[in-house]
């Protein structure tokens, strides 16, 4: 009984007790943090590259696309148990142009999905900003949809804009407050066209049919149209593309929108507004005629997969529209047969109960008996199947590599708070000699006397643990928060989305991980605890006694 | 005759100081009967703590034999001693050794506690805590059990340490210089509360002390020198 009153009794009368709990507590915050953010990258990884390829990929070497996607996309839905669907899809290349902006161009990787069955293959559908969330998402929302996104849109910049006046007038503003200021009116101004593009969409369709009915009348007449060619010109800015060529652009790419300080999103282009793709087709076509395809097309929607990298330089267009723009199409040949379409690869979606990348490996290899199966040797040859893992190694051990370095040196580090406790304990032990002798006068053992530190080093390492995970969990939290606050103040970002491709900073707190940390926090604890609460067993009561 | 309470058999105790051995006990053989008060005097370093330390079952002689109540000792494993030491042995010392993170009350049941597991604790709390209460007003400390010891005069802590020494009733009570720390009126105060416990309930104990004059309230005295104790 008197274990527990005296560990109780020290812990409340040891301000040194506190120290230690402290920097239990310390070890415990930087370990949980380290771990966790090293965890919620790794997972948005996972999640990123999953989302952009589903579990495994069908694909061939180089570029020279995959034929009779469909038919093996069929196939292995159906000879696979546990696949649940296969989508075909076609990266490509371009340059991206906004009409009227001569000075905007962008290099863009076009990716040519087929909705709504790449929501099938992928958490597509969770990043739109029109659709988000709709379980089946297509290249053509209603007008309606998309307008009453734009109006709010325009909204939250017109609030922003306030904001930042805060009542003054443009000119009184500091110089970087009118640049922001002026790049949030452009941004109005951009989004109130693309919804008006909308709202008219119908009166300037029947217009530019009429006006090009009457271009065609001149033409036949062979009379000359300036006037009517400049208001046709005119007008196609200003009409909704005709389907398939809608857009959806990813979010975050440059010139396209971009963040206050406050972490605001502003889209400058939004539903209804146009870009120009321009595609260098990567079909049938010699190295010698690289001619692009240009195709203008309207902007229906945005999507965030999260991963910075990828969504600052991604548009998705139907898959017709590209297979179109990259020459992938069916070609006739000489001798009258049709070379088949073509696409880029095929992503396959797996169960979720073989979500886990060893069981993803079993199905990758029964997808490769079909696909062997399905081409001729000489095709199949030269089709490489792989798991999304295998699709992104480099990056994602790399990154693993990196979270066990972090582990490793917070681990270290961590040894400080062992030290921390042992040392303070040699001090307690120290103080307490004398009682340890009055103690074993009294008839308490050498193991009972242990007891006491050994309780002390555990509770010490409980409560350090507790607070530190508790403090932890709160920062991880907020994080973002935090490192905004961080911005604004100091004016300097740890976390660059550039170097990380996530706009945020990973803030999963995993449980099975704060309970390790934290169990591994009071076994250090007891562990420090150990050597000195040995030496208080050992001790001689007479020795004891005599202490001064 | 009945069987002594403590009986000692050529006890031998040397320190090594450095190169040298000091010799501190060179045989020492006494008895004491139960009930009885033996006071042993002796001057500052001739070895009366060892001796007492010996009894009691802190220390261990480098020869010879401690009997207590019949009991050999020296074949005795640490467990048993522990329990001897804490069910019939109780200490009083010269710095009182009361622990400063404890109250007086729960100082005065700290012997009690290491009795008790944690488990049988709440069935035998409030009987020791009344034990406990009684010795204490006994001593005059009825007002002071939830003091701290910093909180106390000498005298006081002496009495809060006597009542601790008492607490499980043991059979011997080894009392080391128990005046030594305080002035001659709270000294004598001390010695009248350890004559009360010996004439009222019959307390078998042992003081040591350099002061002859208080040796003379015990029934006995044995005087230490050379590391021999004598008669006189």
């Amino acid at each position: 009984m008197y274990k527990l009153l005296l560990c109780l009794r020290y812990l409340r009368r040891q301000r040194l007790a506190y120290l230690a709990a402290a920097g239990v507590a310390l070890c415990v915050f930087m370990m949980l943090v380290a771990v966790s953010v090293m965890n919620g990258f790794l997972h948005k990884v996972e999640k990123a590259a999953k989302g952009l390829h589903g579990d495994i990929i069908i694909e061939p070497n180089g570029l020279r696309g995959l034929k009779f996607y469909d038919k093996l996309a069929e196939r292995v839905v159906a000879e696979v148990d546990a696949v649940q669907h296969a989508s075909p899809f076609i990266l490509s290349y371009g340059i991206l142009r906004v009409p009227g902006q001569d000075h905007y161009r962008q290099t863009v990787q076009i990716a040519g999905i087929r909705l709504p069955d790449r929501a099938k293959v992928s958490n597509f559908e969770q990043g739109l900003f029109v659709q988000r969330d709709w379980p089946e998402p297509t290249f053509s929302p209603p007008h309606k949809d998309m307008q009453k996104r734009a109006a709010e849109h325009r909204e939250l910049v017109t609030a922003i804009i306030e904001r930042e006046k805060a009542g003054r007038n443009f000119a009184d503003l500091p110089a970087d407050k009118q640049t922001l200021v002026d790049r949030l009116e452009t941004a109005r101004s951009f989004l109130l066209k693309g919804w008006a593009n909308l709202e008219n969409a119908d009166t300037n369709a029947k217009l530019l049919a009429e006006l090009e009915a009457q271009l065609a009348a001149a033409d036949a007449e062979g009379r000359d149209s300036p006037y009517l060619e400049a208001r046709i010109q005119e007008l196609e800015m200003r009409t909704v593309e005709p389907w398939p060529n809608h857009v959806i652009l990813g979010l975050g790419m440059e010139g396209m929108g971009f963040r206050t300080d406050q972490g605001e999103t502003v889209r400058v282009l939004g539903p209804g507004n146009k870009v120009t793709l321009y595609v260098f087709p990567l079909g049938r076509h010699t190295l010698t005629d690289m001619s692009p395809n240009i195709q203008r097309f309207t902007i229906v929607d945005d999507c965030s997969t999260d991963v910075y990298s990828f969504d600052s330089q991604t548009v998705y267009v139907p898959f017709d529209a590209l297979q179109r723009l990259n020459n992938m199409g069916p070609v006739p040949r000489a001798d009258g047969t049709v070379a088949p379409a073509l696409c880029s690869m095929v992503h396959v979606k797996v169960d979720e109960a073989f979500a886990d990348w060893r069981a993803v490996r079993a199905v990758r290899d029964e997808v490769r008996r079909v696909v062997a199966d399905f081409y001729e040797p000489a095709q199949a040859k030269n089709i490489n199947v792989l798991t999304w893992r295998e699709k992104q190694d480099k990056l994602v051990s790399s990154i693993e590599s990196q979270r066990m370095l972090v582990m490793i040196m917070f681990g270290i580090l961590s040894l400080v708070s062992v030290l921390l406790v042992f040392v303070i304990f040699y001090m307690v032990v120290a103080q307490k000699t004398r009682d340890i002798g009055v103690l074993k006068s009294l008839g308490a053992s050498g193991n009972g006397v242990a007891a006491i530190f050994l309780a002390f080093g555990a509770v010490i390492g409980l409560v350090g643990a507790i607070v530190g995970a508790i403090g932890g969990c709160l920062f991880i939290h907020n994080i973002n928060a935090v490192h905004d606050a961080l911005y604004n103040w100091l004016g300097f970002r740890v976390w660059s989305r550039e170097s990380f491709f996530f706009d945020r900073i990973p803030n999963e707190i995993d449980v099975s991980v704060v309970s390790l940390v934290v169990g591994g926090a009071i076994v250090a604890a007891v562990v420090g605890a150990l050597a000195p609460a040995i030496r208080a067993a050992r001790m001689e009561p007479v020795e004891a006694l005599r202490y001064e | 005759m009945s069987k002594p309470a403590i009986q000692t058999h050529e006890l031998h105790k040397s320190y090594r100081l450095g190169k040298t051995t000091l010799q501190v006990l060179r045989g020492v053989s006494f008895r004491v009967a139960a009930g009885e008060f033996v006071a042993i005097v002796g001057a500052s370093g001739s070895g009366k703590s060892t001796l007492l330390h010996l009894v009691g079952l802190l220390d261990r002689p480098d020869k010879g034999r401690v009997v207590l109540d019949g009991v050999k000792t020296d074949k005795l494993s640490a467990g048993r001693r522990n329990r001897l030491r804490c069910e019939d042995v109780g200490f009083v010392f010269q710095f009182y050794h009361l622990l400063g993170e404890l109250k007086v009350m729960e100082n005065v049941l700290l012997p009690a506690q290491v009795d008790t597991s944690i488990l049988a604790w709440p069935k035998r709390r409030t009987e020791r805590r009344a034990r406990a209460a009684e010795i204490l007003d006994g001593l005059g400390l009825g007002e002071r059990l939830r003091h701290r010891p910093s909180e106390l005069s000498g005298g006081e802590r002496q009495r809060v340490a006597i009542a601790r020494a008492l607490m499980n009733q043991p059979k011997i009570l080894l009392a080391d210089e128990p005046t030594g720390n305080l002035d001659s009126k709270t000294g004598s105060q001390i010695m009248d509360v350890l004559k009360r416990f010996h004439t009222d309930a019959g307390q078998t104990i042992v003081m040591v002390t350099h002061d002859v004059a208080l040796a003379e309230s015990a029934d006995r005295v044995l005087h230490l020198r050379d590391g021999q104790l004598t008669d006189a």
